[in-house]
């Protein structure tokens, strides 16, 4: 199954920046990151580094996603 | 005195806006340095869980770290280690092989950052990431972002609310809530995203925008 096989749902599923935590403390990826091929997975970082980077570009703090969650886990948000 | 060196030393003081800002400066070369491991392990995760530990270093030792853009070369090192320790707790070090480890990190001698708690370093208290060329800054650019907007804007309404959520509250709601707040099922919300995004990287090229040339 190659990155263009999986359907681009799947891997837009994985792109989100939202993070679960398992009962460790540990995050977790959405559940459709364990149906990934390697190539799939070549992929979804592609997407995941254009959409940090549009969020970067819309915020006007050049904050991504990521960064914003990160902040609302230091706030216990 | 570098950017990434005068954040930090605020953020081992305890500022939080000092370690937002330094977040966006150093975000963008960490997740870099990961491309690597991309198969083996939750890249965004990572890169999160990174982030996360560099806070509760900077307030332990951080102020240890010695040397030009020294919080950066850690982390980066840091990552390195959170995704291998990973990618082993996974079994998935035969993906790892595969892709080769080697990223733009190259940092040594980090012996234990990344464990529990993430308190560790080179013995010295340096990075011990020798050699690594550190990027400069992102440059936030407003006509770049007028044009993102612009291109938004023209997207079909369902589309353009299901990548509006996703950009205002992905960072703290799932995509399940994110899709109930703008009356969709999750499938679809994430169709309608799929759908957004090739059309916004239509018109940004369209625009001389070339999605992949222009964003940093």
């Amino acid at each position: 199954m190659s990155g263009r096989d999986v359907s681009e749902e799947v891997q837009e599923a994985v792109v989100t920046p939202w993070r679960e935590r398992d009962r460790a403390g540990r995050l977790v990826p959405p559940p459709e990151w364990w149906d990934l091929s390697a190539e799939a997975l070549d992929e979804v970082y592609r997407r995941q580094l254009r959409a940090r980077a549009m969020e970067r570009a819309l915020d006007a703090r050049g904050r991504s996603g990521t960064v914003k969650a990160v902040m609302a886990r230091l706030r216990g948000e | 005195m570098t950017t990434v060196n005068e954040l930090f030393a605020r953020v081992c003081l305890g500022d939080e806006a000092a370690f937002e800002r330094w977040m966006v400066v150093v975000e963008p070369q960490l997740r870099r340095s990961l491309a690597p491991w991309a198969r083996a392990v939750d890249v965004e995760g990572v890169v999160q869980e990174t982030l996360l530990r560099m806070w509760i270093y900077a307030g332990d030792r951080g102020d240890a770290l010695e040397g030009t853009d020294a919080s950066l070369r850690f982390a980066l090192g840091m990552a390195r280690n959170v995704a291998r320790n990973e990618a082993r707790r996974l079994g998935r070090e035969v993906a790892l092989a595969e892709g080769g480890e080697e990223g733009a990190g190259g940092a040594r001698g980090l012996g234990g950052a990344g464990t529990a708690g993430g308190a560790a370093g080179g013995a010295d208290g340096s990075s011990g990431a020798g050699g690594m060329q550190v990027e400069p800054p992102p440059v936030h650019d407003p006509a770049l972002r007028r044009i993102i907007l612009g291109c938004i804007e023209l997207l079909p309404a369902r589309p353009r609310a299901a990548l509006q959520a996703r950009i205002d509250r992905g960072h703290e709601e799932d995509d399940r809530d994110l899709a109930a707040s703008v009356g969709m099922k999750r499938n679809t919300f994430l169709q309608n995203i799929v759908r957004a995004r090739r059309a916004l990287e239509a018109c940004l090229e369209s625009n001389g925008a070339p999605l992949d040339e222009v964003l940093p």
